[in-house]
């Protein structure tokens, strides 16, 4: 598989350096652009996908006629995986829970939130949350008090968590879209448990309280 | 005796409830975290 990377921020540049560490994944950086790391091309010739962030990403990726996949909370046209974010491997790991009470991701880039409490594990803590939606889907969101960030799940049965440095986090949410691309657009959540692995495989540790 | 406004004794009062408050959070235990492959 050979991936475009748009260059749309530090998370784009993460994912390209989780995506080169897969052997069956050839990454190249679309210019105008320098890198020390990938060749930089001028166009995205030969590229099974792409992947970038922000709100111009979609239109870049439609110029180049080669399907995105995006941190983006919506579908456009133009993208094939969105939601390859740290809130969508939040709801992609909750998917997987049975029983949810709570939903949770705590991000140093997040707004404070201030609804209610969660408890994350530390170092993120005991932070204020917002109740809010992504793509549909309940959500809280808070604001992590340092470079941290954590996924929580919240069930009866137990509680799940994904924690680890905030833009280390948002790199790989972005790169293990890959695993969930196809001819469809869809979310992450969509194809949760090929998206965790990935999200795995490239460095992020799923732990259980407990 | 001195007699202290009503509104000092509730200020004084609230302080003490929020450090109670503070105080328990400091002290929730720890909780432990065992990694875990997705399934």
């Amino acid at each position: 598989v050979k991936i475009g990377v748009l260059v749309t921020g530090d998370a784009a540049v993460r994912a390209a350096h989780s995506l080169a560490a897969h052997p069956a994944v050839d990454v190249v950086v679309i210019g105008p652009a320098r890198s020390k790391s990938f060749p930089v091309v001028p166009d995205a010739d030969g590229c099974d996908y792409l992947v970038g962030t922000g709100d111009q990403a979609p239109e870049k990726a439609r110029e180049h006629g080669v399907p995105l996949i995006w941190d983006g909370e919506r579908l456009e046209r133009g993208v094939t995986v969105y939601g390859a974010s740290p809130q969508g491997l939040t709801l992609a790991m909750a998917s997987r829970e049975p029983d949810p009470q709570l939903v949770a991701v705590a991000h140093p880039a997040l707004r404070a939130g201030g609804n209610h409490r969660a408890r994350f594990p530390s170092p993120v803590g005991r932070i204020g949350v917002a109740d809010t939606t992504y793509a549909g889907q309940r959500l809280a969101t808070g604001k992590s008090p340092n470079s941290y960030a954590a996924c929580l799940a919240v069930g009866v049965r137990r509680n799940v968590t994904i924690i680890d440095h905030g833009a280390f986090m948002s790199g790989i949410s972005l790169a293990a879209g890959v695993a969930v691309a196809n001819s469809d657009g869809r979310p992450v959540w969509d194809d949760a448990l090929d998206y965790l692995h990935a999200a795995t495989d490239m460095g992020l540790v799923m732990a259980e309280e407990g | 005796v001195k007699r202290f406004s009503p509104l000092i004794v509730a200020a004084a009062l609230a302080a003490l409830a929020l450090a109670a408050l503070k105080m328990t959070e400091d002290k929730e235990p720890s909780r432990t975290w065992t990694p875990v492959q997705p399934s």
